[in-house]
């Protein structure tokens, strides 16, 4: 694909020392993030997809480390650098991040426009206040709020949920960033504004060049608002495809099992699929497929030998002894089958 | 799915059949919840009247603020109310009620919170935290309370040893599932969920959504569902009732409502439903909705049944025109 590359990671492993343990909560982990595309990361609590995206940022706990592997932006190995005052030159004005919660993820001392200000004058070559105070004013009006020179002057708990976290997006968008990181940006929403946020991501995106990776555990969210999706298990991407790959066709049965859990697919009067056990021991080595113990109809080489990537197309590839041509023909559970014609049950 | 499937055994849709007389266990009428005194004081609920029958799963779907949970803590007897009645089997149970009622109400009607994270006493043990509600209400013997402790455990999928564990040992989900015995050791009849899978993974959601319909299934539990995600509400529930700003906008039997929703609020949050569907998601025009776009200063809303068991708040010209559909 003739796309750019803007960031690259190789064989990446993160570990974290835990009580003279070692976790291992990313395990050899390659990826391409294509300039301009939106790349959702998809994976239950633990699976390891918000500290994959913290790695980008130096942000990881004071016990975590890059224990081998490199993370390429711009020609520059991440995974090298080792002081603050280096992260800081990557923070905000290359890679921005979006926190979860809007609730604790701002200032209640400062006024929302001192904060948006802080992150101009940081990251921007401006230096007369009324010039800051326009821009202030201009990126809370791209993030859709409205009397923005009134709001400007209020303080967090003067603005709702979704409000703050239109907010926190503002300071973010401030830092003049290369790629966003969303992570889990509307779980503590409403569905409704939920939906709001997404679509103004996807707008601003287009207006500021952004790259976006969104992070999430609700593959229902990300339909919307992903070109490529790469889901996560145990510390490794077990499929990575185009979004229309992914969903309407997906290969690997984590996938499947993660497509399956929606209630948005649920039938009344019939249980939700469900996925058996919990996710392994990363203190402990993984042999074979990592999902394996969980999945109903894995195969004996599942659990003896890790399986290689698969590729699908050149976009999509998975990582599960199915794709193999020596395998058993296994279907994808029925009530996935379909997805392109779900919005029928709702209308 | 073929709609005869709805009264099949072994599901949340439940057991029901439509000849059957229902029986009303909780009934609401006009409630008015008001925070604050004077000036400054703020209705939550402003008047706001339905039925639950018994057996069945009753839905309450609004966004944060529209009054979804204070409605769920005022049947509770957590916030008292400021108008209006709530009969649960026939009493009244809102305002001075006598003690043994209290008592009954107590034991009779449970409530399951949103964040497993937050809802757990953190100093006390599993054991602690699952019967205290039981030792308030009756003197057990040692032996007895540890039996029915087990017991709650084992219904919602727990190890009875988990009893002498703290709840900082337990994952997100299996916490829900704590909340959950806590309720049903005490054997209610009904039990408030106010969003009980919002704080949990995709995976965990499926799981505890589950148990709740088996647990109805086996108990003959009655359920008030409080969500704010349409898309959870039709498969889990019977019938549901759309707030906004403490008004019920729209009530009807949950297939009824999902298939011929009428009022904008509902319709909009219909379109926010997120779906596993790229090209859908992509076209989708999501619908917002705007409270001026009603003429109720010269035209007020009155509760209008407009096909069978669908009512809808509206004034007559919006229900001739369909509230000219968008």
């Amino acid at each position: 694909m003739a796309q750019e590359i803007i960031v690259s990671v190789k064989d990446l492993n993160v570990k974290f020392r835990l009580q003279n343990q070692e976790l291992h909560a990313i395990r050899n982990v390659s990826l391409d993030v294509y300039k301009g595309e939106s790349l959702a990361i998809v994976g239950e609590s633990g699976s390891g997809k918000s500290v994959f995206t913290k790695t980008f940022m130096g942000l990881l706990d004071a016990n975590g480390f890059i224990s081998s592997g490199q993370l390429l932006y711009k020609g520059q190995d991440l995974a090298q650098l080792k002081k603050e005052k280096d992260w800081q030159k990557i923070r905000g004005g290359e890679i921005a991040m979006i926190m979860q919660d809007p609730m604790t993820s701002l200032n209640p001392l400062k006024s929302i426009g001192a904060q948006i200000a802080e992150a101009i004058r940081l990251h921007q070559d401006i230096r007369s206040a009324k010039e800051v105070q326009e821009r202030v004013v201009g990126y809370l009006r791209d993030v859709g709020i409205p009397e923005p020179e009134r709001r400007s002057r209020q303080f967090a708990h003067e603005f709702s949920g979704g409000m703050r976290q239109r907010v926190v997006i503002a300071i973010a968008l401030a830092c003049n960033p290369k790629i966003l990181i969303c992570d889990e940006p509307t779980t503590a929403l409403d569905v409704t504004i939920q939906a709001q946020i997404i679509d103004l991501l996807k707008e601003l995106k287009e207006k500021y060049h952004l790259t976006i990776v969104f992070i999430t555990h609700d593959l229902g969210v990300v339909a919307n608002i992903a070109d490529r999706v790469a889901v996560m298990y145990a510390g490794d991407f077990v499929e990575i495809g185009m979004a229309e790959e992914v969903f309407y066709d997906p290969r690997h049965p984590y996938t499947w099992a993660l497509l399956s859990s929606l209630p948005q697919l649920g039938q009344r009067g019939e249980e939700l699929f469900t996925i058996k056990g919990t996710p392994p021991s990363l203190f402990k080595k993984i042999t074979g497929d990592a999902f394996a113990p969980r999945n109903p109809r894995a195969l004996k080489i599942d659990y003896l030998q890790e399986p290689p990537y698969f590729e699908v197309s050149p976009t999509h590839k998975a990582k599960t002894w199915l794709l193999d041509p020596r395998a058993p023909k296994v279907e994808p559970p029925e009530a996935i089958r379909n997805l392109k014609n779900l919005e029928e049950v709702y209308r | 799915m073929s709609p005869d499937t709805k009264n099949g055994a072994g599901g949340p849709a439940g057991t029901k059949t439509k000849e059957q007389p229902r029986e009303v266990l909780l009934e609401v009428q006009d409630l008015h919840v008001t925070f604050g005194k004077g000036k400054k004081a703020f209705e939550a609920v402003r008047g706001v009247s339905f039925q639950v029958y018994r057996g069945e799963t009753f839905g309450i779907v609004g966004e944060s603020g529209s009054g979804k949970t204070t409605i769920g803590r005022a049947i509770m007897r957590i916030h008292p109310t400021s108008g209006g009645s709530i009969y649960y089997k026939g009493e009244k149970i809102n305002g001075k009620i006598g003690r043994e009622l209290d008592r009954r109400i107590l034991k009779e009607i449970q409530m399951i919170f949103q964040d497993p994270m937050a809802s757990l006493n953190e100093r006390a043990k599993v054991d602690y935290i699952v019967s205290e509600g039981l030792m308030n209400q009756q003197k057990l013997s040692e032996e007895e309370r540890l039996r029915r402790v087990r017991q709650a455990l084992s219904d919602v999928g727990l190890l009875p040893e988990f009893a002498s564990r703290f709840p900082h040992e337990f994952s997100g989900g299996q916490r829900q599932r704590i909340g959950i015995a806590r309720a049903l050791i005490m054997e209610p009849e009904c039990i408030i969920a106010d969003e009980p899978i919002s704080a949990l993974d995709v995976s965990i959601r499926a799981q505890v959504l589950n148990l709740l319909a088996n647990l109805q299934n086996t108990k003959n539990i009655t359920y008030i569902f409080i969500a704010h995600d349409l898309s959870v509400m039709r498969y889990f529930t019977d019938r549901i009732a759309v707030v906004h700003k403490g008004r019920i906008v729209e009530l009807g039997e949950t297939e009824e409502l999902i298939a011929h929703a009428v009022h904008p609020y509902t319709r909009a949050l219909q379109s926010a439903i997120p779906m596993p569907d790229p090209a859908h998601e992509r076209t989708k025009k999501l619908t917002v909705y705007d409270p001026s776009i009603h003429d109720y200063d010269v035209n007020p809303p009155t509760w209008q049944e407009i096909r069978p068991g669908h009512f809808v708040l509206a004034n007559d010209r919006e229900v001739r025109e369909g509230f000219g559909r968008m």
